[in-house]
């Protein structure tokens, strides 16, 4: 059994276990875990991760995210303590507003809907003329100064405070295809996609510049690792050949930025198993895809090059599943891992959706500790 | 150019995307007299079908479906200016009407939909997105309705596919109605389990979906 004890003053958080690591060594930190399983290196049992539960977060606190900004700590205890109560191995403050960023370019940006994620609208209408001219400063600036973006900065730095490296920080942020989609509304770039309109590619180099920026400040803030989604360029929405002109190099280009100094995950939605072949020479330390991709053969076309992630079904088992069904779900994936040497962080495969009970999300967890891989 | 001829080039036009064709088609069969009707089933909405069945195979992908989607709604309003009483003459395999439901706001998913069902001979409503429960019934009893469509991209937002048939129910006219339910979180079981009448996992199977409910 685990708990989590956090003290008064929000300082400091202690992990205690009655479980010692299956080789009965000292117990991995949860952190420890991720980065050794990343790295294909020995773990006590296999990484548990609850994939973006922060519309589960404020739905079990019945508030919206305008009162959860508004907390001194920006909605650092809550997020930590609701995790906390899930077991995951990670805790992922920042996600509510994965999109938000966009506000500072114009976007509308809705909090206030009880127990709902957030909504987010265009930020330009004409690509002819309204796509950003920036320098670098400018554009550092610009983000730094946008409400979203200080209390994204501020969640994090008070998450870190209180997790210390007990836990992986994580953050999402969406990548650049998907955020170019958010700039001018999905709808209409999938459209302007379709017309082959030259100034496309125009728009997703201005958002690697964005997405490399904010996720320099929310590092520097105290992240420890970002998931990067690109629910965009899925496979029920893209081409392969839009993928590998739209989406790859933009791709490589980010984390070129990065300069292999932060480490990042991608998520996909949907039909991602065909873009594994591209994603595995991305340079990320897993690939998150949805449960209706196929494991066993996502882990063998990862050839470790990369871990998986993945991949319970959010509705049909973390939201009306049963912890027993959950378990059984995640024995299932956890034998593939074993299968293959490792190579999966176990995860709800897009969301831990709002009312779900936490006990599939602890079943999900007791399922990885009881593992041998 | 006769008329068999101005079919085969409005349905080209449509699945090479061919804008400027498919306007210049339908300029030309104006000038001939044509019956526009028959162009539209017999051209433009079979290039729509086929580009549907190839989005089906994975051959064709979203953004085509979206631009042949604006090129069809520009064809069919060039039509409807052109010709007297255009929706009452096309025979119609029935009318749906479709929502992306409240608190929801994605509607790609939903519009590709309504263009393959419009396309494939339904008369279609789209309602838009984020729409109450409330309306949505109030809309199916409104176009005299035989399918309603739900569609919700959010694991937050399918729960109102559940509100939508316990409030047909509650007005006692769920038997009226065929629900059918779709978006990136909902499974078949989902569909059971509120009781809707069908799920389908994406716009091509929503076509065969609705073709089944209303036979």
């Amino acid at each position: 059994m685990k708990l989590w004890n956090l003290s008064e003053n929000k300082k400091e958080v202690t992990y205690y276990t009655e479980k010692q690591g299956n080789k009965g060594e000292r117990k991995m930190t949860a952190k420890e875990r991720l980065f050794a399983a990343f790295a294909f290196e020995p773990v006590d049992r296999a990484p548990a991760y609850v994939l973006d539960g922060n519309a589960w977060v404020i739905n079990e606190e019945g508030i919206n995210y305008t009162q959860q900004f508004a907390l001194p700590d920006a909605g650092a205890e809550m997020i930590t303590r609701r995790y906390a109560e899930l077991g995951s191995d990670v805790v992922y403050p920042g996600s509510s507003c994965w999109l938000a960023w966009a506000n500072a370019f114009g976007s509308e940006v809705n909090t206030e809907k009880v127990g709902r994620t957030i909504e987010v609208g265009p930020a330009i209408s004409n690509l002819e003329t309204d796509i950003p001219e920036m320098t670098d400063e400018e554009l550092r600036e610009t983000l730094a100064d946008n409400f979203y973006v200080k209390t994204m900065m501020k969640q994090i730095r008070g998450v870190k405070d209180l997790v210390g490296e007990e836990k992986a920080v994580v953050v999402a942020i969406c990548g650049p295809f998907t955020a170019a989609g958010t700039m001018l509304g999905t709808g209409e770039f999938m459209l302007q996609i379709g017309k082959r309109n030259k100034l496309v590619p125009k728009l997703i180099a201005f958002t690697t510049r964005v997405i490399t920026t904010l996720t320099k400040l929310y590092y520097e803030s105290g992240a420890d690792l970002f998931l990067i989604c690109e629910p965009t360029s899925s496979g029920d929405m893209i081409s392969p050949r839009t993928f590998k002109q739209m989406v790859s190099p933009y791709f490589k280009q980010f984390m070129a930025n990065l300069e292999g100094q932060i480490p990042v995950m991608l998520h996909i939605c949907g039909k991602a198993g065909k873009r594994v072949d591209e994603v595995k020479e991305f340079g990320v330390k897993a690939f998150s895809v949805d449960s209706m991709v196929d494991m066993e053969e996502m882990l063998a076309k990862a050839e470790k090059k990369m871990c998986m992630m993945g991949s319970l079904s959010p509705s049909a088992q973390m939201l009306q599943g049963t912890p027993e069904s959950v378990m059984e779900e995640s024995r299932r994936l956890l034998e593939l891992a074993k299968k293959n040497g490792g190579g999966l962080l176990l995860s709800s495969g897009c969301d831990f959706p709002a009312g779900s009970p936490a006990e599939n999300a602890r079943a999900m967890v007791k399922a990885a500790e009881e593992s041998e891989y | 150019m006769n008329f068999e001829e101005l079919c085969i080039q409005a349905k080209e036009a449509m699945i090479d995307l061919d804008e400027d064709l498919a306007y210049e088609t339908l300029d030309t069969a104006i000038e001939n007299g044509e019956n526009l009707t028959l162009l539209l089933t017999q051209g433009y909405s079979a290039g729509m079908q086929e580009l549907g069945d190839l989005f089906a195979e994975e051959e064709v992908f979203l953004p085509d479906l979206m631009y042949a989607s604006e090129i069809m709604e520009t064809v069919s309003e060039r039509m409807e200016k052109n010709m007297e009483n255009a929706a009452a003459s096309i025979d119609e395999k029935g009318t749906v009407v479709f929502a992306t439901v409240e608190g929801d706001v994605h509607d790609i998913g939903k519009g590709i939909c309504c263009a393959l069902l419009k396309a494939n001979g339904f008369k279609v409503y789209d309602l838009g997105k984020d729409v109450s429960a409330a309306t949505i019934v109030e809309k199916a009893e409104e176009y005299n309705a035989n399918i309603i469509g739900l569609s919700a991209l959010l694991t937050t937002t399918m729960m109102v596919q559940n509100d939508v048939i316990r409030l047909l129910e509650e007005k006692g006219i769920r038997e009226k109605y065929k629900v059918m339910v779709g978006g990136a979180p909902v499974t078949a079981s989902w569909a059971k389990q509120i009781g809707a009448d069908g799920y389908s996992g994406d716009a091509s199977e929503c076509v065969k979906l609705a073709s089944t409910l209303i036979a």
